[in-house]
Order: structure tokens, then sequence, then C-alpha cells
């Protein structure tokens, strides 16, 4: 038997009783306060028959820490978070995704902000790996949501490092850190799919992630379409927001009725971005004052001059506003404010 | 007993000893990047003061970062580089 | 900066010096000089930053300033 390279994971003696095994990784903080699958020899080598890469190949550094996420690390985690065989590829192309400089993982770590990673699935994976995209989608009751965001947060922690009051230094966090995880609900889209938007195949499947703030409900019967842009713009203006003074990149997930009036209205995708970002200027005397000069500095190039009666964009351009359809029967769609200093990354999941 | 994957990663190993002193402050340049967080630019006015006026601080030269979670610009990090003897700069609130 | 072989200080409030001191220390620079000053410092008044600065400015002179 060849010798181990110096990445290797190391195995360490633990005790046999489960109970008494899931305190040992507790009072290691190698878990996120819920009890883990043991990552046994046996489990981490049927997680690697996942993918076709080699275990200690290194994927990513993982900031702020940057610990070597190898596969064979990506396992380990996955199998601890309770994630199958095939989830293995998607948890490649998410930890590649996050490392990506744009996405700026080392601010959304160790920021006060409270920041989830949200992993958007498209392609005919999501249906393979039955990623659930409709009813309850962000919510709890599907394997794949509940344990692929499980196990990205476990990598983030584990391997990048960043423990809470330590490296993560979130003032509360949100519980969008234990799992953010969704498919776009493609069947009930009137419009491409989000892969498509971001240059890839309908056949292609992918893992968007994004550097999410939290999740806010729009609940609206409103039945045209001008009315229903006018309620979601009036949503996504608010002055605490972070898109605002560093000009962000904001997402709306919206339900599978109201992607039916804008479509019935004639609206496409892009279109309904415009109008969007046009609607949902926020008046720049609406921030606090110090809140202003940091928007000031950060946009004065973007913006030129601004004074206390600019309208603030949300993005410095149309574009900038994200739209995913999913979601169920119901007259919701939901806000979900970035961290700001981010912007999504889309990676094609290999099979 | 069992064994087990430990899930963490070790710190990349090099290190690289980053202290460097510079020595009496008399004539020297002091560069400083401000983190654009509230108050770091009053609390660089304050100290740029201070190193002049008590500490014989030859010039400063103060630079500032978009936002706290960006990176200075290279152009920024080349000149202060250029300049400077010492660089101060903030993280965190 | 400090890679470039300049003398270089970054000014933390101590809620943050851990933070500080692990990032340094994954980045591979233990010895990175932290100049730590009290937490919160970004609600202080215009008139505290005098202290504040002058706190700042003794530790930057011992951290790298003696000979």
């Amino acid at each position: 038997m060849s010798a181990l390279p110096l990445n290797a994971a190391s195995l360490v003696e633990a005790p046999e009783d489960l109970d008494e095994l899931i305190e040992f990784f507790h009072l290691r903080r190698w878990s996120d306060g819920l009890p883990i699958v043991p990552p046994t020899r046996e489990r981490v080598q049927r997680m690697l028959t996942g993918s076709r890469r080699q275990a200690h190949e290194v994927v990513a550094r993982v900031a702020p820490g940057f610990g070597e996420a190898t596969v064979e690390r990506i396992a380990i985690n996955a199998v601890m978070a309770g994630c199958r065989v095939d989830h293995l590829p998607v948890l490649i192309a998410a930890t590649e995704a996050i490392s990506d400089k744009s996405f700026n993982l080392q601010g959304i770590q160790a920021t006060t902000n409270p920041v989830a990673v949200w992993l958007i699935i498209n392609g005919p994976l999501a249906l393979q790996l039955e990623v659930n995209s409709g009813m309850n989608c962000l919510g709890q009751g599907s394997v794949a949501n509940a344990t692929l965001g499980r196990a990205l947060r476990l990598i983030m922690q584990n391997i990048g490092g960043a423990l809470p009051g330590d490296m993560d230094r979130a003032t509360q966090g949100q519980p969008g850190k234990f799992s953010f995880c969704c498919a776009e609900n493609e069947a009930q889209s009137p419009w491409l799919p989000l892969q498509v938007d971001r240059g890839f195949a309908p056949t292609q499947s992918t893992v968007t992630v994004v550097g999410a703030a939290g999740t806010h409900n729009m609940n609206s019967h409103a039945k045209d379409a001008d009315d229903l842009i006018r309620v979601v713009a009036d949503t996504m203006a608010f002055p605490t927001s972070n898109d605002y003074w560093i000009s962000g990149e904001p997402w709306i997930v919206i339900g599978p009725e109201h992607a039916q009036i804008l479509h019935a209205a004639g609206l496409t995708k892009a279109e309904v971005k415009q109008r969007l970002w046009q609607a949902s200027g926020l008046s720049a005397k609406r921030m606090a004052k110090v809140e202003f000069q940091r928007t000031h500095t950060a946009r004065c190039e973007e913006l030129g001059a601004i004074d206390l009666d600019s309208s603030l964009p949300i993005s410095s351009h149309a574009d900038g506003v994200g739209i995913v359809v999913a979601g169920g029967p119901g007259t919701h769609s939901v806000y979900v404010p970035s961290f700001g200093d981010t912007r999504a990354v889309t990676r094609l999941i290999e099979s | 007993m069992t064994l087990v994957y430990d899930p963490t990663a070790p710190a990349p190993g090099a290190t690289q000893n980053l202290y460097h002193r510079v020595g009496n402050l008399s004539g020297k340049v002091v560069g400083f990047i401000d983190n654009s967080k509230p108050n770091f630019n009053f609390l660089v006015d304050e100290v740029a003061e201070l190193l002049m006026n008590e500490h014989g601080v030859k010039a400063v030269i103060k630079r500032a970062k978009r936002g706290a979670s960006m990176p200075a610009t290279q152009q920024v990090l080349d000149e202060l580089a250029a300049q400077c003897d010492l660089v101060v700069t903030g993280s965190g609130d | 900066m400090a890679k470039k072989g300049l003398a270089s200080v970054v000014v933390v409030s101590n809620a943050f010096v851990g933070l500080g001191k692990a990032q340094a220390r994954s980045l591979g620079h233990p010895t990175l000089p932290l100049a730590v000053i009290a937490h919160p410092f970004g609600s202080r008044k215009r008139e505290e930053l005098k202290t504040v600065a002058s706190q700042c400015v003794s530790q930057i002179i011992t951290l790298v300033g003696l000979p």
C-alpha cells in the first residue's frame, strides 16, 4: 500500500457508544449543535464513490482559516451531515463556488452580519436528487435540502475554521446558517431556468451560491403585474439593508402563482428585473446619517455626486436583482436581501 | 473505541514573520488605510496628529478602502509601500 | 504591506482580537502586530476618540516604534 499524502485526513479514536461519540464531536466543536452521523472509514469510503475525483485532490482553500478542502474532507463532512452518496458532487461544486473570489467568503464568514450561504440547484440532477423546489422548499422535510445545506455549513466551519464566537463574528446569525438549500421549480416557471441565465445549458445541472442575509415573506394577493411589482419593490427598499450602501445583489424567490401573473402580463424575466430595479430606489434620507456617509464613500465612483435627496439604486444595474422561481401553491414570494459585498457564483455539478 | 475521521483541516503550515520594527518614528512617513468603518477616519486623523506633533513623524498619507470587507486596491498598496516607513490599518468594528 | 518588509500595525477593537489573531495565524502570519482599542468603537463620540487615539499611539510605539 502506498503512503498517504500529507493532506490525508487523520483518523482519531472515539467512543464506540453512539451517544458518547456524538458528545465527543460536540466537545471538539466539530458539529453545528445537532447530532452527527459518525464519519467512519467505511462511510467515508462509500461517500467517496459518489465522485470520480481523487480523494486527496484539493478542491479549494476555504476562508477565513484557509484549510484545504480535499474531496475526502468534503466527504467526511457530508457523511456527518447525513448526505447521500450522490450528493457529493453537489458539495464539491458548491465548495468551489464559495471559494470564488467574487463570492467574498472571507467577508461572509467573519462578518457580524447574519449571512447564510443559500444553495440553488438547477437542472436534471435537482429532480434526480429530489431537491425540493415546491411546497415548503425553504423549510424542513426534504433530505437533500436539509443535508446539503448542513454539509456546506460544516465544511465552512470545520475546513474554513469559522467557529461561532471565534472567527465567525455574527452578532445574532440566522436559522439559515443550519441549512439553506432549494431547487428552482423549473416545471412551473414561465421563464428559462436560472442556470441558462448564467450561461449553462438547460440539460446541465448547476449549483448557485448566494450570500443571503435572511428571508422575508411577501404575501400579496395582487392580481395584476403592476400592483405586484410595486409592493415587491417597496419591500426591497429598507434603510438598514446592506444592498444599498455598497451596491448589492438582492434576490427574489418568486412563487409560481406570482410568476404566472407577471408572465401573463407579457413580462420577461429581464423586464421584471428592470421594473423591480427601477421601482426599488431608496430615498437616501431614510438611512442613518453614518450609513449615508458610508454609502457616499462606497458608491461615489458608481453614482457620482449623491445627497440626501438622491434615490439610491439597490444594485449597480438591473441584472443585479436575482430571480428564481420556487415554491408551491399560494400567494407568496420571498425577499432575500444579500450581504451586499458578495456576488452569486454558479458552478457545474459533475455527474 | 472506534476510529472516525477528524473533519477539520489544519491551518496552512508555512509561516512568515511579519513583525518589522521601524525604530524611532522621527522623520518617518506613516501611511493609513481607512477601512471605512464608522469613526475610523476620525481615529486616523487623531493618531496622525499625535504622531506628527509629539513623535516627530515627517508626513502621513491617508487612503481609504471602499468598504471594510473589501481589500485595498493594488494602486493604494503600491503607493504606500513605496512611500511609507510604517502602515496602520483597521479591522473589525 | 508587511510582506513587502514594511512595518505594519493593524488596529482592532477588543471584540475582534480573537478574529484578528486567528486570521493572522491562518494566513501564516502569527506575528502580525495588533493595536487593541476598546469595543464598541464605531459608536464613540468624537471627543472620546482623542483618548482612544492616544492609547493607540502608545501601542504603535511599543509594537514597532522602539529600537
